[in-house]
């Protein structure tokens, strides 16, 4: 900027201008759609629905989330009232170990396809990543019978099974290319120091890859917790059916109780948004790993 | 895209006993892709060729020449192609904006909150947005005088609302891989243009979308491929109506195979879903891994 005319300074300014215009505006269309839920939540349920409108509760009212995660007998439900506890901890559960299983087999998977030769390896690695396409309405049908055929219906280890299978591909991709950055010499300096593999993965790749392992474990987190198609075709009771259906279900086509809904959908995604924003680095890592190479 | 500077040595060659652990460490998840991956699209495509009389292509027939196969094909290509335009634009400009701000990093934090959370609980903070008598949107408009429409009854503005809630859920994606290619762009260039006096119109035409490229071809491909497969916000927003107006593949495969029963006509069309996808799906791993596999 050598030339200090005003024209340039007037024209900067409303570049400045502009561009923090389009990053609040788009703040705003990203948080007012949560926040005008989590406001809800806290209303009681005449005041949700009182005209004319209020922006803000009466008084904090936080009833709704009390009665949507009260542990109550699971054949004890009303039919009017919302509550989630028990898909919760399903979904708790579920989320947690296809997540711990889809790490403890797909790190060796993926570092074995990123680092060594080995007999069908690519046309290996090319279909794993293919699988990542299928629309999971092509994989439901059959799995819908397969899971039936062995008896895992309605069952939290069959969906545990499925989750963990389709979340597989994802796993390899992503570490895969993180893999692929980490340099050969460190692995033959551990072999020169006569670590054998097992004791080499442990104690020197995954710690060095721990970003990245980070952030493939949330991503894959995300998945089993956030799936509605699967899991409304292989769960029948509240056995095993995980939040995102659990709250479908709630969506009647009558009335719906919003007062009750918005608390919790607010109460269950909040852990996630908490992951986000405190993990927020690895996330984005993760999400552009694969696509981006920084 | 920068590619890094200790450029990673191609895959080894181990001994044939090394060779065999390397399999080996490889084997249980192909095991487990091929059991719950593999076999049931195999499955799917034995079944969608059986027929009462043997093996044909009735199945396939019988879906393409049905009308509302086609009405929802067309129906879906509409919904992928308006989103996926809509998300790079905005994806982009957004991007550009977030570069050119120091806090950029908490933005986009905030940002990525729709990416993660629940497309279930994202359709239903925009149903609660749009509801009709008492939602913020119809109250906003209310108060200008202007009459809301009825969002998800009015077929027209059903498709529109499920463009506004899917291209809300996913955008922060498109914003954070433009965004991270953006950091990465090598600085020379510039100051090289910057000497030769190129305005910043220029620089972004020849340098900032060249670079871009490799970026917008996989954000072209994966976001494609996923709404193509619309289906959560769907369900909970419209449920595909009114009508068939915001019908998508996905939901229609769901309703004929599962809630009808008809699992044979179910996978022919979840299967014929499949092929354009299959055709991304190689565009967009040629693109991410180019010559490295």
């Amino acid at each position: 900027m050598r030339f200090n005319s005003p024209k340039i300074k007037t024209s900067k300014v409303i570049t400045i201008f502009l561009v923090w215009l389009i990053v609040i505006g788009y703040l705003l269309f990203v948080i007012i759609p949560y926040g005008w839920l989590f406001i809800t939540s806290l209303k009681e349920s005449s005041e949700v629905i009182r005209l004319p409108l209020e922006f803000l509760p009466d008084k904090l009212y936080l009833k709704n989330y009390f009665e949507v995660l009260a542990i109550n007998n699971l054949n004890n439900s009303k039919a009017l009232s919302i509550n989630i506890s028990s898909a919760f901890i399903n979904t708790l559960i579920v989320a947690f170990i296809s997540t711990f299983i889809a790490l403890l087999i797909g790190l060796p998977a993926s570092y074995s396809f990123a680092k060594y030769k080995f007999w069908g390896r690519k046309s290996l690695l090319i279909t794993t990543l293919t699988t990542r396409m299928f629309p999971v309405i092509a994989l439901a049908i059959p799995i819908f019978q397969i899971i039936l055929k062995i008896g895992l219906y309605d069952n939290k280890i069959g969906l545990i099974l499925v989750y963990t299978s389709l979340t597989l591909p994802f796993t390899i991709w992503v570490m895969y290319s993180y893999f692929r950055d980490v340099p050969t010499e460190l692995e033959d300096a551990a072999k020169i120091d006569g670590c054998n593999f097992f004791k080499m993965f442990i104690h020197v790749i995954l710690p060095i890859s721990k970003p990245g392992i980070i952030a493939t474990f949330i991503l894959t987190l995300i998945y089993p917790w956030n799936e509605l198609l699967l899991n409304s075709i292989l769960s029948a009771s509240k056995k095993s059916q995980t939040l995102a259906y659990a709250l479908v279900q709630y969506n009647t086509g009558q009335q719906i109780y919003w007062g009750h809904l918005s608390a919790a959908v607010i109460a269950t995604s909040l852990p996630v948004v908490i992951l986000t924003l405190l993990l927020q680095r690895y996330v984005i890592q993760g999400l552009t790993l694969g696509a981006v190479k920084e | 895209m920068e590619i890094t500077s200790i450029n990673f040595q191609k895959t080894q060659s181990l001994g044939r006993k090394n060779a065999r652990l390397a399999f080996l460490l490889a084997l249980p998840a192909i095991i487990l892709i091929a059991l719950v991956v593999a076999y049931p699209i195999g499955f799917s495509v034995v079944k969608s060729f059986t027929t009462r009389e043997g093996y044909s292509l009735k199945n396939y027939k019988s879906i393409l020449s049905d009308n509302s196969f086609s009405f929802t094909l067309l129906n879906t290509i509409k919904f992928t192609l308006i989103i996926v335009i809509i998300e790079l634009v905005i994806g982009l400009i957004v991007a550009l904006c977030l570069q050119n701000i120091k806090i950029r990093n908490s933005f986009r934090a905030l940002f990525t909150i729709p990416l993660l959370v629940s497309p279930v609980v994202s359709s239903y903070a925009w149903m609660w947005l749009l509801n009709d008598q008492y939602g913020l949107i119809s109250h906003i408009l209310k108060f200008m005088k202007i009459t809301p429409p009825l969002w998800l009854a009015n077929p027209n503005w059903a498709f529109i609302s499920i463009v506004i809630v899917d291209m809300w859920i996913a955008t922060p994606f498109v914003i954070i891989v433009f965004q991270s290619a953006l950091a990465s762009l090598p600085k020379s260039p510039y100051e090289s243009a910057e000497i030769d006096g190129a305005s910043s119109i220029q620089k972004f035409r020849y340098l900032t979308l060249p670079f871009l490229k490799p970026a917008f071809l996989v954000i072209l491909t994966i976001r494609t491929m996923d709404v193509f497969r619309i289906y959560d916000s769907i369900v909970v927003l419209t449920g595909g109506g009114p009508g068939n107006a915001t019908m998508s593949l996905s939901l229609l495969a769901f309703r004929t195979g599962i809630t009808f029963g008809n699992l044979k006509g179910g996978s022919a069309m979840s299967l014929l879903m499949t092929i354009p996808l299959f055709i991304a799906t190689i565009i967009c791993i040629r693109a991410i891994f180019k010559d490295e596999i």
